[in-house]
């Protein structure tokens, strides 16, 4: 059993995919034996109107969940705090679509940590018992279309923005091991961060980066489809860490934050 | 049983070059890394002079030592300085164990400065291994593009070049090698982008598509998932992990009488 926390259904704007649509996303995912997937849309990155996209995610999830015995879809929606109306977009999400946590792309919608809009919208997450995703980085930086002009996300307000939210838990995904001890201790150490590793690189780079942050703030997650997910589980076994250390990782904790059934 | 064309001994615990490849040699194995190949030294130099590209290389072939013919090496060289890179070619390859060239971002390969060095590594049958990135944000200086090595190879059809990390945006390298049938693509040190894999096998036939990690500043897990996950054929896996390294490197070996 996996759940992969990090995954994507939709349209990525700058290549064909091998996989096209979401029942083939979830056919492949089942053959990796991840049971349960964390989905957003890639359009959640690049529209305005999130609540259509939040609405056509949870169509896609519902229409692949229905007597499918493949892997369980969970939607995670967009939001974007410089939007208008960002709680209708929220309230929505928990009241229409019933989805238990959502995901941010501060680069792309183009603000930065400490943005007060941001606290507000992360305190209304947190009130509304749900999981917020916080995506780092969504491409590397030198691959990047000349149009997209990105570089990951500085992380240097979120610790005290997530001690000022005492029931906040947030995900870092495409978390980037180079970002200094002094902003990452302290995130691991409130016990209300977890981290991804799809992006965290170099020979057992995995081993080291739980070294620093405990196995237990961990959740696997792959980046599927825009990255292989045999990334990310090869990464465990390089990793070659105990069994029960990798269960939590592939799923105990993914699972006690964000109940499958 | 898997064949690596591409790694390094820098960003590994250790002081010497023996206990960084001890500890790399550890994991590749876990990783079922059966043949690994190394090149450059302790520390990295973009411009190296003839001193430092002596002290690499034989900080490489230290490393080799202890590792019989599952460690092979490249031969580190500059092409701004043609004697001394001439000379570590005989050294290193022509005299010494090493069964390939590495050529990083000196100078820009399409320049005449490689000729005699390509010329050379081709009468020993040593593959040349030479790095190309597209960067939206900007090459180095002497920093190649896969197209520059795309003019190179066609001035040289003879030699047998790799074109080191399939160009980095690998959908605009991998297009520049279309015409380029001495050069062979490697899969490593850029992320484990969906697609790179198959588009290489689409654009130029999976014999010109070989694996290599660029390990250590890679984990060999992202850089096998792109082999491992791809939408390909099992035999087509197969070459690219073992075959095509073995079929690139066999004229040298069995000129060494080494194991192919
Ligand atoms: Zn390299």
């Amino acid at each position: 059993m996996i759940t992969d926390t990090s995954v994507f259904l939709g349209a990525w704007p700058f290549r064909f995919l091998p996989w096209e649509g979401t029942r083939a996303i979830q056919t492949r995912l089942s053959r990796n034996k991840i049971t349960v997937a964390w989905v957003s849309l890639f359009e959640g990155i690049f529209h305005k109107d999130l609540a259509a996209v939040n609405q056509r995610l949870a169509r896609e999830c519902a229409v692949a969940n229905e007597g499918n015995a493949g892997t369980r879809l969970i939607p995670f929606g967009v939001i974007n705090p410089k939007s208008p109306d960002w709680r209708e977009d929220l309230r929505r999400c928990v009241e229409l679509h019933a989805m238990p946590g959502v995901r941010l792309f501060p680069g792309a919608h183009g603000y930065p940590l400490d943005d007060p809009e941001l606290a507000a919208l992360l305190k209304a997450v947190a009130d509304r018992n749900l999981f917020a995703q916080v995506v780092m980085k969504i491409e590397d930086e030198r691959t990047q279309h000349p149009l997209v002009k990105l570089s990951a996300v500085e992380l240097t307000a979120l610790p005290g923005l997530v001690a000022k939210i005492p029931t906040l838990k947030l995900q870092i995904l495409n978390m980037q091991a180079g970002v200094p001890d002094e902003i990452v201790l302290p995130l691991a150490r409130s016990g209300r961060v977890w981290f991804d590793f799809a992006m965290v690189e170099g020979v057992a780079g995995v081993a080291r980066f739980a070294e620093r942050v405990g196995t237990g703030q961990l959740l696997f997650g792959s980046y599927f489809p825009l990255f292989y997910a045999e990334s990310a589980l090869l990464k465990l076994v390089e990793a070659d860490l105990p069994e029960t250390d990798l269960q939590a990782i592939h799923f105990t904790q993914a699972n006690g934050l964000v109940p499958s059934r | 049983m898997i064949g690596d064309i591409h790694g390094h001994l820098t960003g590994l615990p250790g002081s010497t070059a023996t206990e960084r490849m001890a500890r790399l040699m550890a994991i590749a194995e876990r990783m079922g890394i059966e043949r690994q190949c190394v090149c450059m030294g302790l520390n990295f130099h973009y411009d190296p002079n003839p001193e430092d590209l002596r002290k690499q290389n034989d900080e490489c072939l230290e490393a080799l030592a202890h590792h019989h013919d599952q460690a092979l090496g490249l031969v580190y060289l500059n092409p701004k300085h043609t004697e001394a890179s001439l000379a570590e070619l005989e050294r290193c390859v022509a005299q010494g164990p090493m069964v390939g060239v590495k050529l990083w971002v000196a100078v820009r390969c399409s320049s005449r400065l490689l000729d005699p060095l390509v010329e050379r590594a081709a009468e020993l049958h040593a593959p040349i291994m030479q790095h190309t990135w597209y960067k939206t944000t900007g090459n180095l200086p002497g920093e190649s593009t896969s197209a520059d090595l795309a003019e190179l190879a066609a001035r040289h059809p003879k030699a047998q070049f790799v074109c080191g990390h399939s160009g980095g945006d690998w959908q605009l390298g991998l297009q520049t090698l279309r015409h380029s049938p001495n050069v062979v693509v490697e899969t490593g040190g850029f992320d484990p982008t969906t697609g790179c894999v198959e588009m290489a096998v689409r654009e130029l036939g999976v014999e010109r598509v070989i694996f290599g990690s660029d390990v250590p500043g890679r984990s060999y897990a992202s850089q096998l998932a792109k082999v491992r996950g791809a939408e390909i054929e099992e035999f087509e896996r197969r070459m690219i992990l073992r075959d095509n390294l073995r079929r690139l490197l066999r004229p040298i070996l069995e000129s060494k009488g080494m194991r192919p």
